[in-house]
């Protein structure tokens, strides 16, 4: 594998709330080569979406972080304005999870679509050319008609290839998707992932890619990371997690997706999310492991190997392939 | 083909008369070209019909920009259909608004667009149940907590304002709102898509429960068949604004009668699967 295009090293973020700091990412570590493919899973208000957003450098104000971020080997947070600027220009784009909220709703599709590429100094003509390419390639087949509505006479998928296409018209080296086919039919969607696979084996585009569809994550990526609380709790092999998951969280994770097929209730994970500045000393994952020690509620376990995975969980050799939720169901039933 | 004509959904014998009634809607949207005065059609929803019986649920899915969000907003009041008709309780929709929001609700698509940003979620929840209730102050808060509580939120949220939540616990602020005013229907627009499986599972399970213990019943929008399956009796699917397919959503899961549905099944994400583009370009 060549050297990483993205690398995070211990990366922690806080930001403010009622005036005070609080934690939103504890420790997220991970590393993405040109061409890879790397999910990022994990609870609601993990912090995933936080995660790239400091890597876009694109945090709430008065934001802290600490640990790094580089890319190709330079420190992201170290950037100068100007190369700043040349890196979200040229070098990453991000899919964002809530396209209305990152949309000028009165200006129209084509005006958005075309500004980066009219920046660059691309032809109006040939520049609208890409676009109604790029947004045939998502399925938008009256892409000419589309350029001049506004985003609010699209669909929600509509709206969400129209922020996919727009990430893509600079041809980015990496790109952070945050759940870029929730809006999408399963047709759809099949299509967008296809474009993404043949751009990372094309051109060797490197996506860091957001999602909560375990199935869907494990089929498109290389590698997943399962965060919880704010903090990276395993990282491996998407298939080994998806087989053989050791995190005591992961494993709830895959046993609650409803199954085509199924109309038993769910299984859910029993007790509330912890968001990350609750979490005690002790292993994030503590208040709703059934396996959970004394220790496990004093001392934090950091990222390590086991069985060629990375997982933060003191017990992981013992438990392997024995985790079951099934004394803690029947107690919460 | 069975797009056109009206689909008897449900069980063969009602439980009474239905609570949605919808016939032959149809929207077509104007598109004004920049720059001049000339203006297109563009017929997002085609000869839509159906019943939904009291605290039944249906599904609708379909392809993106089929027409489904449309379907949604013309039930729920939020846009004028240009021919056909929807009657709640047997009656045309109350022209006044604060009727109408009580008996059919919509959590939508787009959480971002649907809260408002200066208030906080407790403060949000309130004033809904101030409309729609007649509890007292102590009573509202506890009405709202439990709320929370049963969306996977807690006292934690309660000051906070949407911009400072992740795009899940927005979404599900939506879906705690939506429930403050007792709905006889609840519209719900990929209302739990962004949502972990976790937390997905847990408001799946309350949508559930919630139907066995008040009346109210669901018209359930999502591109995603196993949660689909999970919550409705019945399944409608949509193709370019029209009906393509009826009829009870185990049937259509188990053996789809329509090209476009096996499609659909064919690309559920699975262990081993690969993304492949539509092989007849539309
Ligand atoms: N602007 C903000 N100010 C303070 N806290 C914030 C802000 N934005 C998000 N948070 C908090 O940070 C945490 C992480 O949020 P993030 O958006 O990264 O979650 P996520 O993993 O992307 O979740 P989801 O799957 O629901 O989108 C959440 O607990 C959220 O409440
Ligand atoms: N206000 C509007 N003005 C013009 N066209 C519109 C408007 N609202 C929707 N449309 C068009 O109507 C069609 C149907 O849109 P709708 O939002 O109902 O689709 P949908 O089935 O909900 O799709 P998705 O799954 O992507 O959310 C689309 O082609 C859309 O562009
Ligand atoms: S460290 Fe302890 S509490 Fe944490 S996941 Fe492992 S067994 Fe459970
Ligand atoms: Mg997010
Ligand atoms: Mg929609």
């Amino acid at each position: 594998m060549s050297a990483p295009l993205l690398e995070l090293d211990r990366l922690a973020v806080r930001l403010p709330v009622h005036g005070e700091l609080s934690t939103v990412i504890h420790d997220a570590s991970f590393e993405i080569a040109a061409g890879e493919a790397l999910g990022l899973v994990g609870e609601s208000g993990s912090g995933k979406s936080m995660t790239a957003r400091a890597i876009m450098r694109l945090l709430p104000p008065r934001a802290e972080i600490s640990g790094s971020v580089s890319y190709l080997g330079q420190s992201v947070p170290g950037f100068s304005r100007s190369a700043l600027r040349d890196f979200r220009a040229t070098q990453i784009a991000m899919i964002y999870q809530d396209p209305r909220a990152h949309i000028n709703p009165v200006r129209t599709n084509g005006d958005f679509l075309l500004e980066a590429m009219l920046a660059q100094g691309v032809r109006p003509a040939a520049a609208r050319e890409r676009a109604v390419g790029l947004l045939a390639q998502v399925g938008i087949a009256d892409g000419g008609r589309r350029l001049r509505q506004y985003p609010h006479q699209m669909s929600g998928g509509q709206l969400q290839r129209i922020m996919i296409a727009a990430a893509l018209v600079t041809s980015p080296r990496l790109l952070l998707a945050d759940e870029p086919t929730t809006a999408l039919d399963v047709t759809t969607q099949a299509e967008v992932m296809a474009i993404l696979g043949d751009l990372r084996v094309e051109r060797g585009l490197a996506l860091l890619f957001i999602t909560h569809d375990l199935d869907l994550a494990a089929a498109v990526t290389d590698r997943m990371a399962v965060m919880y609380a704010g903090m990276i709790v395993e990282i491996g092999s998407s298939q080994t997690i998806h087989q053989d998951a050791l995190h005591p969280y992961t494993v709830g994770l895959l046993r609650s997706r409803p199954k085509i097929g199924s109309r038993a209730r769910i299984w859910v994970i029993p007790g509330r999310p912890v968001s990350a500045f609750e979490a005690g000393p002790g292993c994030v994952f503590a208040a709703r492991c059934p396996y959970a020690t004394g220790r496990c509620r004093t001392e934090r376990p950091g990222l390590r190997e086991v069985e060629r995975q990375l997982v933060a969980c003191h017990r992981a050799e013992e438990l392997k392939g024995s985790v079951s939720f099934s004394a803690e169901a029947a107690i919460s039933d | 083909m069975i797009s056109q004509q009206h689909h008897q959904l449900g069980p063969a014998d009602p439980a009474g008369p239905p609570i949605l009634q919808v016939r032959g809607l149809r929207k077509v949207f104007k598109i004004r070209s920049e720059g001049s005065r000339r203006t297109e059609n563009l017929v997002a929803v085609d000869g839509v019909s159906f019943d939904l019986p009291p605290s039944g649920s249906l599904g609708i899915v379909g392809e993106s920009g089929s027409g489904k969000t449309t379907v949604a907003r013309i039930i729920a009041g939020l846009e004028q259909p240009s021919a056909g008709t929807v009657l709640v309780g047997g009656s045309p929709l109350a022209r006044r608004r604060r009727r109408r929001r009580r008996r059919v609700q919509m959590v939508f698509q787009d959480p971002y667009s649907s809260l408002d940003p200066r208030q906080t979620i407790l403060a949000g929840l309130d004033e809904v149940l101030r409309l729609h209730t007649k509890s007292g102050k102590s009573g509202r808060r506890a009405r709202a907590l439990e709320l929370l509580h049963q969306v996977g939120l807690d006292e934690r949220h309660e000051n906070l304002r949407p911009r400072s939540l992740s795009g899940g616990q927005r979404q599900r602020v939506a879906i705690a709102r939506a429930l403050a005013c007792g709905p006889e229907v609840l519209i719900l627009d990929e209302a739990v898509s962004a949502l972990d499986v976790s937390v997905q599972g847990q408001v799946l399970n309350l949508l559930a429960e919630l139907r066995t213990q008040i009346q109210v019943a669901y018209l359930f929008v999502s591109h995603d068949l196993a949660v689909v399956q999970q919550v409705t009796d019945d399944t409608i699917v949509m193709h370019r604004g029209r009906v393509v397919e009826a009829g009870p959503t185990d049937a259509i899961l188990t053996s789809p009668a329509d090209d476009y549905t096996r499609r659909l099944l064919a690309a559920v994400p699975r262990p081993g699967w690969k993304p492949s583009r539509r092989a007849d370009g539309g």
